[in-house]
């Protein structure tokens, strides 16, 4: 299997501290990643710097070979908050936006997720629900084409029937060959879906680690093994 | 990889859009005024108020540049900060030239319609000659009918075109700026230092302008400034020394977005 | 389906399966449903639906047919087999616990019958 993500020396900093310090990691392509971490711990920060987003000041990142900031976005599809949208926004409207600005966006693949997740094309930004929002990013971010999906925190503050369907189809607009990463604090909801899963603690990663090591290795749970890692009873 | 004229597109739809609404409270906020004037006069129309109210437009209309201007330039910022833009498989140099030219087209735009009532008030104008007072007589022959030197109107205008590019890239020089200096140090009390640093950036960008522009007319035109030939040349200059100073504007601008800009949501 | 958090899904998915075929829901030769599916039956990814049938395919319980999909073996014995399986391993921890409470093979059987008169009764 090849490497869709390579981070090689990684090292950030922003407002004169430390981020990210000596981040290097290897994803295979076709897996769940679970990326686990406090609130604040930069997990954020990692994905940004990956959809190329944010800068890097030292360090390498590779997407499926690529190491140019355009062609990396190119391969890289990460979930936006829609923050820069208008709250007067239209939904038909932002969808019209990533129609026209990303051309391996598919209005086919759209619609269906976003029947699926049931979504209103005429409901502006303003009226929706977290739930609601978090679907309609969920869908727009999925119905690109791309080799890599960050998915940030797709389901903090969402209600658990949305989640679900969230959940769902994640697991059911995913590629075989495609490649998902997935942000959380709260790592029960998505547990089961998870291959592997790297942690960030004190600005470092730990090793990506299998989930069926964490439970044969350890016979713990995820959301066990995480709270041990940061209790540090896990080295 | 995005097109530059689909992104083009994108954002000029938004500013249009904008410009529209703009300039639809322009003319609502006029023809409120015309009403007011209507009512106070006992509902009486006489000619001589179509002078008034075309000073009042005339009022108005800056305002509503002023407010064009700076919402462009809020709008201009507020791109080059943010994921929903910066996530777009485009380089870092077509985002930037796009943005500055969907603002810039946004405020053609904004000109031709304003261009459009002028004539309009122009021409009314023009047809009832002789009631009008002496202040837009002066204003319709001179500016209207009589234009002395179509080059000089032209070169004037360029310059006018470049003096709000140039002022634009100045802006966004000091915002990255500042963007850069809170995102290398630890900054306490941020929001004070960012608008000292406004201020400071600003002055020394209009110090190391004014000083070029004067010290380039100083060595061109050391003999004096008064010989109307001389103010066509000297608008010709101008021109040059404005790009120059956009041109290397922007490619400072377009350096610090591609290496060190991040977006702020 | 909820998922014991500290025993890799794909056993568990796997059981589950193998409870499924055992019970006639999927019955001999039939087709399984597809992994994609699957997967959003059992709100897990694919990869670890893949991984389950992997095993019951070398196990033989499921047979891959190329590009039609996969289909539960026709072959009675093997599901036989496979409960019979599951009984042993069912049986195995019960039997040695009460092994070290030194019971004898009589009373286990004994009281294992109880159990099961007991259970009647309550059931009735």
């Amino acid at each position: 299997m090849s490497n869709v993500l390579k981070i090689e020396e990684l090292n950030y900093k922003k407002g004169g501290k430390k981020i990210l310090e000596d981040v290097n990691l290897k994803l295979d392509s076709g897996k769940i990643i679970g990326l686990l971490g406090e609130n604040g711990a930069g997990k954020t920060t990692l994905m940004r710097i990956i959809a190329g987003v944010n800068s890097v000041s030292e360090g390498v990142i590779t997407v499926n070979g690529n190491t140019k900031k355009i062609l990396i976005k190119e391969n890289v599809s990460l979930s936006d908050h829609l923050d820069g949208f208008k709250a007067t926004n239209k939904i038909s409207e932002i969808v019209h936006f990533y129609n026209a600005v990303y051309q391996d966006f598919s209005i086919t693949k759209y619609e269906d997720i976003a029947n699926f997740l049931g979504l209103d094309m005429t409901k502006k930004l303003a009226a929706l629900s977290t739930g609601t929002r978090g679907k309609l990013v969920i869908a727009l971010t999925l119905a690109r084409s791309a080799k890599l999906y960050l998915l940030d925190e797709p389901l903090s503050g969402i209600d658990s029937i949305s989640r679900k369907k969230i959940i769902s189809s994640i697991i059911r607009w995913k590629d075989d060959d495609s490649t998902i990463i997935i942000s959380d604090h709260y790592v029960t909801a998505i547990a089961s879906l998870l291959d592997e899963v790297v942690i960030i603690k004190n600005q470092k990663i730990r090793d990506l680690i299998p989930v069926e090591q964490i439970q044969s290795d350890y016979h713990l749970g995820i959301e066990a093994y995480y709270e041990k890692v940061y209790l540090g009873e896990i080295q | 990889m995005t097109r530059m004229r689909t992104l083009n597109n994108q954002l000029f739809f938004n500013r249009w859009k904008m410009i529209n609404l703009v300039f639809l409270i322009n003319l609502m906020a006029f023809g409120i005024v015309m009403l007011i004037d209507v009512v106070s006069n006992k509902m009486t129309f006489k000619l001589v108020m179509f002078d008034k109210w075309y000073m009042y437009y005339m009022l108005l209309t800056f305002v509503a540049y002023l407010v064009t201007w700076v919402l462009l330039a809020k709008d201009n910022e507020q791109v080059l900060f943010s994921s929903k833009y910066r996530m777009i498989p485009i380089t870092e140099w077509k985002l930037y030239l796009s943005n500055m030219l969907s603002s810039l087209l946004a405020l053609i735009y904004f000109w031709f319609l304003e261009g459009i009532v002028n004539t309009i008030f122009g021409s009314i104008q023009a047809n009832h000659f002789l009631v009008g007072n002496a202040l837009t007589s002066i204003l319709y022959t001179k500016a209207y009918y009589k234009l002395p030197n179509v080059d000089m109107t032209v070169r004037s205008f360029i310059i006018g075109f470049l003096s709000i590019t140039l002022v634009w890239s100045i802006v966004t020089l000091v915002h990255f700026l500042i963007s850069l200096i809170s995102d290398k140090f630890a900054l306490k009390k941020k929001r004070v230092i960012k608008y000292v640093l406004y201020f400071l950036i600003t002055y020394i960008c209009l110090m190391i302008f004014n000083s070029t522009v004067s010290g380039v007319f100083v060595l061109m035109y050391g003999d004096g400034f008064n010989v109307l030939e001389k103010i066509n040349s000297m608008l010709l200059t101008s021109i040059f020394i404005f790009i120059g100073w956009i041109v290397v504007l922007t490619l400072i601008n377009i350096y610090l977005l591609k290496k060190h800009i991040e977006t702020d949501y | 389906m909820e998922y014991i958090e500290n025993i890799p899904i794909y056993l568990q998915i796997k059981d589950y399966l193998e409870e499924k075929i055992i019970t006639e829901s999927y019955s001999l030769g039939e087709q399984m449903p597809s992994v994609r599916q699957l997967a959003l039956e059992l709100a897990v990814n694919s990869n670890t639906v893949q991984k389950a049938l992997k095993v019951m395919i070398e196990e033989g319980v499921i047979i891959t047919l190329r590009g039609k999909g996969n289909f539960v073996t026709e072959n009675a014995a093997i599901v036989e087999e496979l409960k019979n399986q599951i009984v042993s391993e069912t049986f195995d921890s019960t039997y040695d616990k009460l092994h070290l409470l030194k019971m004898n093979n009589q009373e286990i059987t004994n009281s294992f019958s109880n159990y099961v008169k007991q259970k009647e009764k309550n059931f009735e």
